[in-house]
């Protein structure tokens, strides 16, 4: 609790120098375009200083309990598909990477048999697809497939 | 008298069986985008726009209403279900309505938003009728010092936001304020918070930021508690208890005044809007901490505020063509097609239009709540989906809705950033709605702040010199000061 406290406060202070910095980069005046930089600068500097008073940091049994190591896992795996799907999708296309997107997931999350997880990503892709991309023909692209 | 006269002429135009059966289609569809999580009004309007342009001008302007009020509602459906705010005005409904639907109590929760809805946007739609004129006059006298004074009492509302620790929740909102001031400012056209990076340009979108920090954040918690569907809890009644509702009648009056008089201000957003209405309630609230955890009267009043906001949204919309919000920036558009020439002599030169326009926002309004309130119990159905169906299916949502805003993936990467960041706040007890809201407010403070500096030539006494900014600035300190005192004694 105490180190996460001390370690935002070193946090938000550094977003406080670095909003005081580009204050003063910015050539305008002070009533200007630095104008809100600068104030917010110092807002955070004094906010990260707020961290490390304890009295400050709020009571201690507020902060909820950190996950276990295998939660900790299943957060950092649904983490990483969705950031693996974001960077397939414009390489396979929406519907090949949302195929395999689901399937992950269907496959991790769920405790469906092999032809059931076929049958409900099979429906999640094609009826995404058929919706977004060719009734709201939204410009998503369309990878190698041309899908 | 004359304006009866006007509006009688109008509901004779919007009550034809042909325009009738256009409100039902245009609710229809509009509903069914603004359902679709991640699409929200502004792109399902723009969306359904050109399918008005097959009809005669009286039916497509009823058409084009009924889509704007069913793509409104469709967007608090997915803040309730889903944890995803259809637009930026959801947010603050994602806050008690999510949680109910936690709880089982998605269908009162659905149904308490369609009633608030109808009832403040009926209500805001009676003061546009009678009043517009003399109110758009009204607003144009609200300067810029008067603008910022407003925005002070606004960030009064972090601080009741804060939840267990002040620091925290002012943390919070600096970083919103932070965020904000991103890209190129929007006066002197300097580029801030850059670095060198041409997306950063345009600064960070605010969907890109909510989609992340709700929708995202929501399945990565869930996944965290391997939770096996939205709702556990049993189904419970689908409609709210009549002491609920009761309950909830001064709840929707209170939204009706917040909203409608705030939304008279071009540039006053119904987000900033329904977080104020929100906070009015919770400190009119006996029992304020129930707020957050599933309090109904914490959907009615944003959902209350939103629709009322809408309708004084109209009133500078028509009298100085100033569009409050995205969503009634499409929605000029698409008039102004059919020949709507805003202005203050809007009503004396083309009182047919207007009141058509009025009366069929009436019909739009009724046809809404007729056919939404049969379908809570289709939506709150949802919340029982299996979590292993449901996580995909919000995740490909969020990255669409993202990606939707400029068609970039620079604004999904920006809502997986804020998803990770939101998850670490929650897991950290930091609130993300003072983010949000000062997310909403610091583009508003900083331009009225501005300008009013250059209204006096640099010197921030006019800040302390024009009455409605005095009276504004101290009743922000006011009510920051009695929320303190509230966190002490508790």
């Amino acid at each position: 609790m105490r180190r996460a406290s001390l370690l935002c406060g070193g946090l938000f202070l550094a977003l406080g120098v670095l909003s005081l910095v580009e204050a003063l980069r910015i050539k305008d005046a002070w009533q200007g375009a630095r104008l809100m930089p600068a104030a917010l600068g110092v807002t955070l500097v004094a906010l990260g200083i707020g961290h490390f008073l304890p009295s400050m940091a709020g009571p201690a049994g507020a902060l909820p309990a950190w996950p276990d190591a295998p939660a900790r896992r299943r957060v950092l795996f649904m983490f990483g598909a969705l950031a693996l799907y974001v960077a397939g999708l414009p390489h396979l296309g929406f519907l090949l990477a949302t195929a395999l997107f689901v399937l992950i997931l269907l496959r991790a999350l769920g405790s469906y048999s092999w032809a059931m997880t076929i049958a409900i990503t099979g429906a999640i892709a094609v009826a995404s697809h058929a919706v977004f991309i060719y009734w709201l023909g939204m410009p998503v692209p369309s990878g190698f497939l041309g899908v | 008298m004359e304006t009866l006269g006007f509006l009688l002429h109008g509901f004779a135009q919007a009550l034809t069986l042909q325009n009738l059966l256009f409100a039902l289609i245009g609710s229809v569809l509009g509903t069914l985008v603004g359902v679709l999580p991640g699409i929200g009004p502004t792109s399902g309007i723009a969306i359904l726009l050109p399918l008005t342009g097959f009809l005669p001008p009286v039916p497509a302007i009823i058409m084009l209403a009924a889509i704007y009020y069913g793509a409104m509602y469709g967007g608090s459906t997915t803040a309730i279900l889903v944890n995803i705010p259809g637009e930026v005005a959801s947010v603050v409904t994602t806050l008690d309505g999510y949680q109910m639907a936690r709880q089982g109590r998605a269908g009162p929760a659905l149904a308490v938003a369609a009633i608030s809805s109808f009832v403040a946007g009926t209500l805001g739609l009676i003061g546009l009728t009678f009043f517009a004129p003399p109110l758009a006059d009204m607003a144009l006298r609200i300067g810029p010092p008067e603008y910022f004074g407003l925005v002070v009492l606004s960030f009064s509302v972090v601080v009741s936001l804060s939840g267990a620790s002040l620091v925290k929740g002012l943390s919070s909102a600096a970083l919103g304020a932070l965020v904000a001031l991103v890209g190129l400012d929007p006066m002197s056209g300097v580029r801030r918070f850059g670095f060198g990076s041409s997306d950063l340009l345009g600064g960070i979108d605010f969907i890109a930021v909510i989609i992340g920090l709700f929708a995202i954040t929501e399945v990565l918690v869930g996944v965290e508690t391997s939770l096996t569907a939205v709702s556990v809890a049993a189904l419970g009644k689908l409609m709210p208890l009549w002491d609920e509702l009761r309950s909830c009648v001064g709840t929707m009056l209170r939204a009706t005044g917040v909203g409608f008089f705030l939304g008279l201000l071009p540039g006053c957003t119904p987000g900033a809007i329904s977080f104020i209405s929100y906070d009015v309630e919770k400190r009119w609230s006996r029992t304020p901490e129930r707020f957050g955890h599933g309090a109904i009267e914490g959907v009615a009043a944003p959902e209350g505020a939103n629709n009322a906001a809408t309708s004084g949204g109209f009133v500078p919309l028509f009298a100085l063509g100033l569009p409050a919000t995205p969503a009634l920036a499409v929605l000029l558009s698409g008039l102004m097609i059919y020949g709507l020439q805003p202005g203050p002599l809007l009503f004396e030169k083309q009182p047919e239009f207007v009141w058509t326009l009025i009366a069929s926002m009436y019909v739009g309004n009724v046809m809404l709540l007729i056919l939404n309130l049969p379908l809570v119990g289709l939506w709150a159905r949802l919340c029982k989906l299996p979590y292993a169906i449901m996580a995909p299916l919000i995740l490909i949502f969020s990255v669409l809705g993202a990606f939707s805003v400029r068609n970039s993936f620079f604004d999904v990467g920006v809502a997986l950033a804020f998803g990770a960041l939101g998850y670490l706040m929650v897991k950290l007890a930091y609130p993300t709605a003072p983010l949000v809201l000062a997310l909403i407010l610091t583009p508003m403070l900083e331009s009225a702040l501005r300008q009013s500096l250059s209204m006096a030539h640099g010197s921030p006494l006019i800040l302390v010199t024009r009455p409605i900014t005095v009276i504004l600035i101290l009743a922000g300190l006011a009510l920051t000061a009695w929320t303190l005192l509230a966190r002490r004694r508790r």
